[in-house]
């Protein structure tokens, strides 16, 4: 069976519903109604969710109570919390972006631990675990407010720090996940014309050489965008890898796709984290447009994973 | 109207390559002063208000379930900060039926200075292409006016405003006819009038002598490129102008 067949059992499938209220152990179609603790751990793969993929919700820290309802509805237990769901957003209240900047600055410098403490509070009575904090870095983020940064992440409980940046913003960010007991994490895109950004293999072992405390977040989306070999790229480098954000594309810079529609390989790669037992978290992340809603559309997304486990 | 030659088409496609801002262009339309911008609040529908003409709700679908609302936003309103401001875009601008969003889509934006490049969506269908580039259009065209209107009125010039209507009115418009709505329009409505005509909100129809209609096509075309495209000087003096009229 191929990928494309396979997806197709849930595309257009009336079982699908059934099959997944039995292993979320959840009552469908009623999502909502059961609020048992989720466990997204699938024979023994972690698997999570970039809240990104809720398209429909708006990353705003007053969202965030939405947020793990969702999360509990769709069974997973494990989430890449971006700064969006937990910073407050200046950029309404201000008259520039440049002031926007200088706001969220002085608000991460001056906030208590506490307040990243609660927030994992309210993670922990969900039964969800943050796997990793994603945040912004520019290549003019003072130093004390990466360190504050990194200092807000650890109270939230989330084991390492992960952003969209290049070789230039991992140079500086380098002596700070060690500092603070965590990874770095460097997340690609498929831009390869550009000499500072993670893209291909080549790229991510340049990257991992500057810390040993740096990881790769492959996300597979855009790495097979790129041409490259996900699974080539797993089997050499597995040790350096934290999680992969799992998502569909089409090679040659394609877009994006539902899973099981592209060139990643998405059950293949389950399948490799699985037999070798590697603690690399498969975080759903994707891209691809949809005229179901947020929490539908995960759920296939996620149902589509659970089947390349079973 | 503007006619592209393949290599024009080109250029552009290299302009965006090269990650060219239409802010920069001489003449060009800039976006309003960074205002406080709303935060997007709650949950998204991204297919509500449902338009009218089932033809534009359907393009708006087509937009959204290939993921363009995702990063250039579904009213054009950029979410991401990264993609392209397809609401100003000079690219659009000059886009005929299509044939420069289409090659856009074609081929993507591969070489970028931005952190992820532009898919291509070399897989879609002529079809779906047209009906990204629709509702681009028309997303464009209701953003544009809002923004038109809300700019105020500013005092304009009657002779460049006759240079605006001999290019862009008089194809179609002689100054008597344009007179005679000038006469019928209170003077409140006029700007909406202009920027917003009958034809813009019409729901299409399919009936058999109508729905190929050459020169309703064409008088749609116009005006929603009119709006999309005019700066608020344009406007003003061009509303100098009719004013002279009767």
């Amino acid at each position: 069976m191929n990928r494309r067949s396979f997806s197709k059992l849930v595309i257009g499938s009336a079982g699908y519903s059934a099959v997944a209220g039995s292993i979320l152990q959840v009552p469908l179609p009623c999502l909502g109604q059961s609020r048992s603790r989720p466990n997204s751990i699938i024979n023994g793969v972690s698997i999570g969710l970039q809240p990104f993929c809720y398209h429909d919700l708006a990353i705003a820290e007053y969202n965030r109570g939405i947020l793990i309802d969702r999360m509990i509805q769709n069974g997973l237990s494990i989430v890449e919390l971006h700064a969006g769901w937990v910073e407050p957003n200046f950029r309404s209240s201000v008259a520039t972006a440049d002031e926007a900047r200088d706001k969220l600055r002085q608000w991460r410098l001056s906030t208590p631990q506490s307040y990243y403490q609660k927030i994992k509070s309210e993670f922990d009575q969900a039964g969800i675990t943050v796997f990793s904090y994603y945040a912004g870095f520019t290549p003019t983020t003072p130093l004390e407010e990466i360190d504050a940064i990194f200092a807000g992440a650890k109270a939230l409980g989330a084991k390492g720090v992960v952003g969209s940046y290049g070789f230039a913003v991992a140079t500086r960010l380098a002596p700070f996940p060690g500092k603070h007991g965590m990874f770095g994490g460097l997340h690609n895109h498929d831009n390869l014309s550009d000499p500072d950004a993670f893209s291909n293999e080549a790229s991510f072992v340049k990257g991992l050489a500057i810390s040993p405390d740096f990881k790769a977040t492959l996300d597979v989306r855009h790495f097979t965008a790129g041409n490259g070999d996900c699974l080539g790229f797993l089997a050499r480098h597995h040790e350096r890898v934290s999680s992969v954000h799992l998502g569909d594309r089409l090679r040659n810079n394609g877009h994006s796709v539902p899973f099981g529609q592209g060139d990643a390989p998405i059950v293949e790669i389950l399948r490799m984290i699985r037999d070798n037992n590697w603690p690399i978290v498969a975080l759903l992340e994707f891209e691809h447009g949809t005229l179901r809603t947020g929490v539908e559309e995960v759920q296939i997304q996620f149902d589509y994973c659970k089947r390349a486990l079973a | 109207m503007r006619v592209l030659t393949s290599a024009k088409v080109l250029a552009l496609l290299v302009l965006c390559q090269a990650g060219y801002s239409s802010a920069q262009t001489a003449g060009s339309m800039k976006p309003p002063p960074e205002a406080p911008r709303p935060a997007e609040h709650g949950v998204i529908n991204f297919l509500e208000p449902i338009a009218p003409d089932p033809v534009i709700q359907h393009s708006k679908e087509i937009y959204v379930l290939y993921g363009c609302a995702y990063c250039h936003g579904v009213d054009l309103r950029v979410r991401n900060g990264e993609a392209t401001d397809l609401l100003h875009s000079e690219a659009v601008a000059h886009d005929v039926g299509g044939n420069v969003i289409s090659a856009i889509l074609r081929n993507g934006i591969p070489q970028t200075a931005k952190l992820s490049p532009m898919p291509q969506f070399a897989d879609l269908s002529e079809a779906d292409m047209h009906a990204i580039a629709r509702w681009i259009h028309y997303a464009r065209m209701q953003g544009r006016f809002e923004e038109l209107m809300k700019s105020g009125d500013m005092p304009g010039e009657p002779r460049g405003g006759k240079s605006i209507f001999d290019s862009s009115c008089a194809g179609c418009h002689s100054t008597r006819q344009a007179a005679d709505m000038v006469k019928k329009t209170k003077t409140a409505d006029l700007k909406a009038t202009v920027l917003k005509p009958g034809i813009l909100t019409a729901v299409q129809s399919f009936k058999v002598d109508e729905y190929n209609d050459a020169s309703k096509i064409a008088a749609r075309t116009a005006h929603s490129a009119f709006t999309e495209n005019s700066r608020q000087t344009d406007v003003a003096n061009l509303l100098a102008y009719l004013k002279t009229l009767n």
